[in-house]
């Protein structure tokens, strides 16, 4: 295994994990915990049962510098009576290391301003050529609560069990993510994340999105580890809407997204 | 327009705030942990002192300045007003008055509201009769333990199957267990008796098995007897430089606390085992004058010294007695003492002068070495202070000068200016003899409970801008005139701290803290000439606290810490997330935590308050990188019986031991379970 494969291999045994992926996320520089958007089912799920509406979510990025290096992800999430229920799929890697996660999550209004959401994800582990194939269960916990009508605070917690990578001696990725949104006004939004992967260093970010006309948003994000600059645009149907963000990281270098959903 | 908007938000808050820890204390704790190391046995004092009022209340229309300058919420001016408004318009009805009390603002009133009540003025005679059919019993029954077996326990093992040369061993099991019962009628009267085993001290034979065994009786207001205490007390005069027994606030964010407010002769009940006096003490009101006398005999740990015979290298504060060696110094000196104190108080000034006597059994000899060339040497020790404090509209006077029977002095002297309604200052001097040495000081200091050789100057500032918002800053120099542990010279320090609070809502609040402390050290060099560094302290820190409704509440937080000597950086970080969650009509209330920390070594540590069973207290040093969970479960199970039950866990990645020496975990995990009961009758 190449020195390249091993860097590879670190980088998604944290981010591969965790990281948001969607286009929105991604041009907010992975600052989402606390935004209510048809994304939380992949964000936050306590948001996604504020958000009120069901949704299928799919999601792609390609690695501009490694470009058999894609990520897909897909999901559902259905609303109702003050409660959610959702199914993701991520599936991420290349030849040497391949991981996919299944997501169930169940989440309800415990009143009128804060939700709670626990998640179950079940790991695939694949490194054909020493280690094989191996799976793992993480359960996390999130949570999100409204200050007023336009601030929201928004925790997610994974891996709180401490459960071993199967590959390793140590937990998978304990992660910890802090976040606040604030809808400063009907064309901005400003969110903001603290998040802490152990064993990795902590990042911090902050993420804008400005509605430049109706149903157009241009977006753009920083966050200081990984470092990532972030830029994107959405566009939005009565139903629909499509995402697409370019992000760039110092390790994998530029990265396109594109994300759609469907809100019924 | 805007007094009814306060009004609003004020009434809007009073359901919210029951049963709440007082977001002050928290700080207050935080802070004095954060400036001290000395352990947090003597907090756990300070920390029931305070929750003791918030459980008991105070009457507010018969409190004396003394007993409302406890109350980490007020200022001297403040104290001034309230009994100045008492005095001229009765007795204050209810919690709304108060924002009719000049400098009182909406935050301080909620404060206030945790301690005290408004009640009628009660009768200056104590009713006998109804003695025992108003008296509460509260019986306090704890026990806890860390689950992993310590390094100190299993040498005992060891030890018991017979190995040799094992080495030094904890000769009792891992269990902390403490009995409390306290009586009290009215306030007037109050009789308690506390017992405790620390972790790894063995039962005792005496003392029902316990190996710290206290008592105590208080009566107040018996004529012309102000108080009475027999059995073990505090005592707490002038500025704390001559007499102050129990430990007391120095910087935190409550920035206007400069000031001491000693409340006399105090019932001692808490675990603190070597800082109290043990004998008889009463306070006299002679209409002018009070006047306080007191007497104590008890026996203390003293360190015996390997140099010289029948005497002892130093005074031990730790109160544990779990080695051989811990074992042997339990209270191998007795010291008597006998002291007392003369206030005059008219209006607005008071005046006091003070004095006590210190008999050992044998003398203190300090190892001869220079940094402890100052420490108390000899058999006795004599100390004597006056203070004043003096308020004239919006200013207020306050110091005390003391002298020891060396001749050496030591003088704290302050000003509280209070230009309007938002803003007062407080400044404070400090000048510590590095001869000057006192059995028993609390002086405000760098230093947790001594601060000889300490001179500084002290700036602290409350602002209390528009629609809610709150800065409290200040910015402390000091410099040492003697060394100091890991100070092999005179040295220089400061300390600013900034933090600005912001309501956002009547049910969330939000502060931001930028704490920076430098002082001279030791450097790295270990190299003979040890040079001087400077070691600097970072801390910043984002703190959210929401609640919704009775059963609802939420606190965020993320700091960062910044730690550097000799050019080399260490940085920390921690995130939180806490839960409470309270079912008001089961009696039931839970409270979880979630972090993850991440620091490059103890020197970057972070510490947090943490929510305990009722009058214990944590405040952990997070370090290395690692996850903690605890929780606290409470239940009222009836309305005279109540359970805590309490679990935490703390988690280090990549460490294969946790602790060092006796208390060395192996393992990277370490679990601590506590079970309270208290019993009100």
């Amino acid at each position: 295994m190449t020195l390249h494969h091993i860097l590879i291999i670190a980088f998604f045994l944290h981010s591969g994990l965790y990281a948001q992926h969607d286009a929105f996320s991604r041009s907010m520089g992975n600052n989402t915990s606390a935004v209510i958007n048809q994304y939380s089912a992949f964000n936050n799920p306590a948001a996604s049962v504020l958000h009120e509406t069901n949704t299928i979510i799919t999601a792609t990025e390609v690695r501009h510098m490694v470009q058999k290096l894609a990520i897909h992800q897909a999901g559902v999430n259905v609303q109702k009576s003050n409660r959610a229920f959702g199914i993701t799929l991520l599936h991420t890697g290349f030849s040497a290391f391949n991981q996919s996660r299944l997501s169930i999550h169940y989440g309800m209004l415990l009143n009128q301003s804060i939700s709670v959401a626990i998640q179950l994800n079940a790991h695939h582990f694949t490194e054909p050529d020493r280690l094989g194939n191996a799976f793992a269960l993480t359960p996390n916990v999130s949570l999100l609560y409204r200050l007023n009508e336009t601030v929201t605070v928004g925790i997610v917690a994974d891996n709180i069990l401490r459960v071993k990578h199967p590959f390793g001696n140590e937990p998978i990725a304990q992660r910890m993510a802090i976040g606040g949104a604030w809808q400063l006004s009907q064309d901005f939004l400003f969110s903001c994340d603290a998040e802490m992967a152990l064993p990795y260093p902590i990042g911090i970010g902050v993420g804008i999105e400005w509605s430049i006309m109706e149903s157009v948003y241009i977006r753009t994000g920083l966050r200081h580890s990984p470092m990532i600059n972030a830029i994107g645009m959405g566009y939005q149907t009565n139903k629909t809407h499509m995402d697409v963000a370019v992000s760039y990281m110092p390790l994998l270098g530029a990265t396109p997204s594109l994300s759609l959903t469907h809100s019924w | 327009m805007r007094k009814s908007m306060l009004l609003f938000l004020f009434l809007s808050w009073i359901p919210a705030a029951v049963g709440q820890t007082p977001h002050g204390v928290e700080m207050e704790l935080e802070s004095l942990t954060e400036v001290s190391d000395d352990g947090q046995a003597d907090l756990m004092q300070l920390a029931e002192q305070l929750e003791l009022i918030r459980e008991q209340k105070m009457n507010i229309n018969t409190a004396d300045k003394y007993a409302l300058g406890e109350l980490p919420c007020l200022n001297a001016f403040q104290i001034h007003n309230i009994i100045q408004y008492i005095k001229r318009f009765g007795p204050i009805r209810s919690p709304y008055e108060l924002l009719a009390i000049h400098t009182i603002d909406i935050e301080t009133a909620k404060t206030l509201c945790e301690y005290v009540f408004f009640g009628e003025r009660e009768p200056t005679q104590i009713p006998w009769r109804k003695l025992f059919a108003y008296g509460k019993h509260n019986i306090i029954m704890r026990w806890d333990r860390t689950i992993q077996e310590r390094e100190g326990y299993r040498r005992k093992r060891q030890q018991e199957s017979g190995y040799e040369n094992i080495g030094s061993y904890f000769a009792g099991d891992p269990n902390r267990y403490v009995l409390r019962h306290r009586f009290t009628f009215s306030r007037h009267v109050q009789f308690g008796l506390t017992g405790e085993k620390d972790p790894g001290e063995a039962w005792r034979s005496s003392g029902l098995g316990f190996d710290f065994v206290s008592a105590h009786l208080s009566i107040s207001h018996l004529g012309r007897i102000k108080r009475i205490v027999v059995g073990d007390f505090q005592a707490q005069f002038g500025q704390g430089l001559a007499l102050w027994s129990s430990l007391a606030f120095n910087k935190s964010a409550m920035t206007l606390n400069a000031q001491r407010f000693g409340r006399g002769l105090l019932s001692s009940s808490g675990v603190n085992e070597n800082r109290y006096f043990r004998g008889i003490g009463t306070t006299i009101d002679l209409s002018l004058v009070d006047v306080t006398v007191f007497y104590s005999q008890k026996r203390v740990d003293a360190s015996i010294s390997n140099q010289h015979d029948d005497a002892f290298s130093s005074l031990q504060q730790s109160g544990l007695h779990r080695t051989p060696s811990e074992i042997a110094s339990r209270k191998a000196l007795g010291i008597n003492s006998f002291g007392g104190n003369i206030h005059v108080s008219r209006g607005l000034y008071s005046v006091g002068a003070t004095a006590v006597v210190n008999q050992l059994d044998a003398p203190v000899i300090p190892p001869e070495q220079l940094v402890r060339r100052n420490q108390f040497t000899g058999q006795h020790r004599r100390n004597a202070s006056l203070d004043y404090k003096w308020l004239f509209r919006g200013v207020q006077l306050y110091g005390e000068t003391a002298v020891n029977e060396q001749g050496a002095f030591a003088m704290a002297n302050g000003v509280y200016v209070n230009l309007n309604k938002h803003l007062v200052f407080n400044l404070h001097h400090r000048d510590i003899s590095a001869t000057y040495d006192a059995l028993y000081m609390a002086p405000f200091s760098e230093t947790q409970s001594s601060g000889s050789g300490e001179r500084g100057t002290y700036l602290g500032m409350q602002w209390n801008h528009r629609k809610g918002i709150t800065t409290n800053a200040y910015a402390d120099h000091h410099q040492f005139r003697w060394l100091r542990f890991r100070a092999s010279a005179p040295t220089t320090g400061s300390d600013y701290l900034w933090q600005t609070t912001f309501p956002i809502n009547k049910s969330t609040r939000t502060y931001s803290r930028i704490r920076l402390q430098k002082r001279d050290i030791n450097g790295e060099d270990l190299e003979k000439t040890r040079p001087m560094a400077i070691e600097q302290r970072l801390s910043i820190r984002q703190h959210i606290s929401h609640k919704k409704d009775d059963q609802w509440e939420f606190a965020s937080r993320i700091e960062f810490s910044r730690h550097m000597l000799d050019a080399t950086a260490k940085t920390g970080w921690l995130l939180f997330q806490d839960i409470r969650y309270r079912m008001p009509q089961k009696g039931m209330l839970f409270t979880l935590r979630y972090a993850l920390f991440d620091t490059d070594d103890f020197d970057a540590r972070i510490y947090a308050y943490e929510h305990d069973v009722l009058y214990a207290f944590s405040i952990p040093a997070y370090f290395n990188r690692g996850s903690r969970f605890y929780m606290v479960y409470k239940w009222q199970i009836t309305h005279k019986i109540a359970m805590w039950f309490r679990y935490a866990q703390t988690y280090y990645y990549q460490t294969e031991s946790i602790g060092s020496g006796l208390n060395r975990i192996d393992g990277n995990r370490m679990d601590d379970v506590r079970l309270q009961l208290r019993i009100v009758l």
